[in-house]
């Protein structure tokens, strides 16, 4: 009997965006834990061990996951209108989330906060975290997702699903 | 209603005056962000996710025409054409330019409005039953005292930095729609022996540690009304606790100092400071107020309200049946304009709907709206013989939803969408909760039952006494949502009990929907509310009903 599939890391349980980017989140936990020929092939290609036990039960053990890495990003409002911003390189500011600098060191993502705290014309000032995937994807806690989407009013976001908002967000228009 | 006076103009101005000078500063860079923090909050001007967001007080949710249409006028000139009313009978402007404030403000002086006090440790904004003035069941107007306390409290120089924020409501009717046991000091305007004076409640508030207000007080004469709430907030600003904010509310106090020991050094404070001429409530003064309240030239009518129900207008017919009141006056009606329907968030009107609801109420209400706790509004004094031209005009506009107080008058906060302390999304929630439930009653006589969603425990939402109550919350930078059941604000207060697990956006509209469809399935007859059903038969086959199969599932637990 298969205990636990998981071919990567929308699948995981334990992850931090628990369950996936789509907006499907207790489907796809759901999913995971049925054990499928094709879940089973996925598995299998992902596994570095398959164990047999005497008595027949089949143990897979993923690989282990690859977990995002985690980022950060220096993020503010604009003084005067309050629109979000984020520090881009240079440094500069941008409200483009996609054109946010990641400091993966603290050591930059100090000083880059600090030049932001320096600057006259933005007000709140923090340090934010990302987890960026392999692929490159970006994961947000659904707050900085919502201030990422910029100032959309309410009811044009109402017609956006779970599953379509965070994708407007990765490709801003 | 009240007018300002030289005095009261003169402040409202100077502040508006100063906020632009501090503006000023901070754009100049004169002042840093900590400085001109707390000088912005005390204009009501917030920061939020990614906008500045502007609270304005309506004392106890009275409005002109005039101050209507100049709200109109702001959304339009200086936001994104429409206002959030609140359930403080406040209106908030989410999108407010930091240079336009100044302006925005001098605007509001021009009709006798501001946002002081609307944040910030002090007395916020009073509040009062919307139908005050008109209610059958009132002893007497409250609005006279609601405003003798704003002026008592607006600049107090004491109480401008209490440990916390305070808020008091007043009531004077059987039925409380003033959600006194919910609030820091309640009041209950009552008479003994043939004297008024009031019920003093104390220490109710919700948040994340929600309490009923305890009664401290049977009677307080009018004359020692000021004093006494001095007496209380005196006594709290001198032992509420300052070293942890979410202990520094007067319910934690007093219930912490035991509600006999709170009682014994209010009284002592009371007794050292009730004969101060400052605090005595003179009744030339409270005269001078009340003539601010006078009621409209009413004329003799007779006409009835069921009468008008009869006839082949059904849509007609079911608005008089669920958003029109019987008024203290024969011939005339209290008229709620829902502010849920599917087009627009629970709270929102636009620009071009306040001038169009001034424009009704001049015809039709004497020139006065007012705002509910339930993020609705108020016509008060509408003749009956005007009611289908009311209703005709108020269709269009979207305000003639059939609703008030039914399930789909859902109340939501402005939640993860603006709001910089949410933790969850309350409108997209309440909206599909509240188009659920619209079919359900399109289907069913549901009766009253309230739905109320709050994005975060500081319950902006009020959800611990909804009867439904939805709380947002965070698990791991997601979205989750808490089902609690049993609360109400009314005469016969109850914080709801948590149902169980926090569920995903959809399946916590599933979950609302499927609660009151039990209900509907359960219940004796249509008489039988939704708190009678529940005291009957508990909260296990709701919860059954709200998780299904999988009570404990761990999947969002």
């Amino acid at each position: 009997m298969v205990t636990m599939v998981s071919s990567g890391y929308e699948r995981a349980p334990w992850s931090p965006g628990k369950w996936g980017r789509d907006g499907s989140r207790g489907e796809a936990w759901v999913k995971a834990q049925r054990p499928t020929a094709r879940g089973l092939r996925a598995a299998a290609g992902a596994c570095t061990t398959i164990i047999t036990f005497p008595i027949g039960q089949l143990w897979i053990v993923p690989e282990p996951m690859s977990k995002p890495t985690l980022h950060s990003v220096v993020t503010a409002n604009r003084l005067r209108e309050g629109t979000v911003i984020y520090v881009a390189p240079g440094p500069r500011w941008t409200e483009r989330f996609d054109e946010a600098e990641l400091f993966a060191a603290a050591e930059a993502a100090d000083a880059a906060l600090a030049w932001a705290k320096g600057e006259r014309e933005v007000c709140g000032v923090y340090l934010l975290d990302v987890g960026v995937e392999a692929s490159g994807d970006k994961k947000l806690p659904q707050r900085e997702r919502l201030r990422a989407a910029g100032a959309v009013r309410v009811l044009e976001r109402l017609h956006l699903t779970a599953a379509e908002l965070p994708r407007k967000i990765a490709r801003p228009t | 209603m009240y007018r300002y006076d030289e005095h009261d103009r003169r402040l409202v101005r100077e502040r508006a005056l100063q906020f632009r000078d501090q503006v000023r500063r901070r754009i100049s860079g004169e002042l840093t962000e900590d400085e001109f923090r707390p000088l912005r909050l005390q204009n009501g001007l917030y920061l939020q996710l990614q906008a500045y967001m502007l609270r304005i007080a309506i004392p106890y949710g009275l409005l002109s025409t005039a101050q209507l249409r100049k709200l109109a006028h702001i959304a339009r000139t200086y936001d994104k054409g429409y206002g959030h009313f609140t359930t403080r009978q406040n209106i908030q402007f989410n999108w407010p330019e930091l240079t336009d404030v100044p302006s925005i403000l001098d605007e509001l002086a021009s009709v006798e409005m501001h946002a002081i006090q609307t944040s910030g440790n002090c007395v916020r904004n009073i509040t009062s039953d919307p139908f005050a003035g008109a209610a059958r069941d009132e002893l007497v107007d409250p609005r006279p005292l609601c405003e003798l306390l704003r002026q008592w409290s607006t600049f107090h120089p004491e109480f401008a930095f209490l440990p916390r924020k305070f808020k008091i409501a007043v009531t004077a009717a059987e039925r409380d729609r003033a959600a006194i046991a919910v609030h820091d000091i309640g009041l209950r305007i009552v008479r003994r022996d043939g004297a008024l004076g009031v019920e003093l409640w104390v220490g109710g508030g919700q948040g994340r540690t929600p309490m009923l207000a305890e009664k401290i007080r049977d009677f307080v004469p009018l004359r020692d009304l000021l004093s006494y709430c001095e007496a209380v907030l005196r006594t709290y600003n001198e032992d509420g606790r300052r070293d942890n904010k979410y202990k520094a509310r007067i319910k934690v106090l007093v219930k912490e100092t035991g509600v006999d020991e709170f009682r014994r050094r209010v009284e002592a404070e009371h007794a050292r400071i009730k004969d101060d001429p400052a605090l005595v409530l003179d009744e030339g003064e409270l005269a001078r107020i009340s003539k601010h309240f006078v009621e409209p030239p009413y004329e003799a009518r007779t006409e009835r309200i069921d009468a008008l129900a009869l006839g082949k207008d059904r849509a007609l017919a079911r608005w008089l049946k669920s958003d029109v009141l019987p008024h203290k006056k024969p011939g005339y009606a209290i008229v709620q304009l829902s502010l849920k329907n599917a087009d627009l968030p629970p709270g929102d009107v636009t620009h071009e709907q306040m001038d169009a609801i001034a424009e009704l109420a001049d015809r039709y209400a004497f020139g006065h709206v007012v705002v509910t706790h339930r993020q609705n509004l108020v016509l008060r004094d509408v003749r009956i013989v005007d009611l289908p031209a009311l209703h005709a005009a108020l269709v269009p506009l979207g305000l003639a939803t059939p609703n008030v107080g039914r399930p789909s008058d859902v109340i939501a906060c402005p939640g993860l969408d603006y709001c910089d302390l949410a933790n969850a999304r309350s409108i997209p929630v309440a909206m599909q909760i509240q188009e659920r439930l619209m079919k359900l009653e399109a289907e069913h006589e549901v009766g009253e039952l309230t739905v109320n969603v709050s994005g975060c425990i500081n319950a902006c939402g009020h959800h611990h006494v909804g009867n439904v109550g939805v709380l947002g919350i965070d698990k791991q930078g997601e979205e989750f949502y808490q089902v609690m059941l049993g609360g109400s604000s009314s005469e016969a207060p109850a914080l709801g009990k948590v149902l169980g697990r926090a569920l995903s956006p959809t399946e916590v509209v599933d979950g609302v929907e499927r609660v009151v469809a039990t209900y509907l399935r359960l219940r004796h007859d249509e008489e039988e509310t939704f708190l009678a059903a529940l005291a009957r038969l508990g909260h296990d086959p709701f919860k059954e009903a709200l998780y299904g199969a999988h009570p404990t599932s761990t999947r969002a637990a």
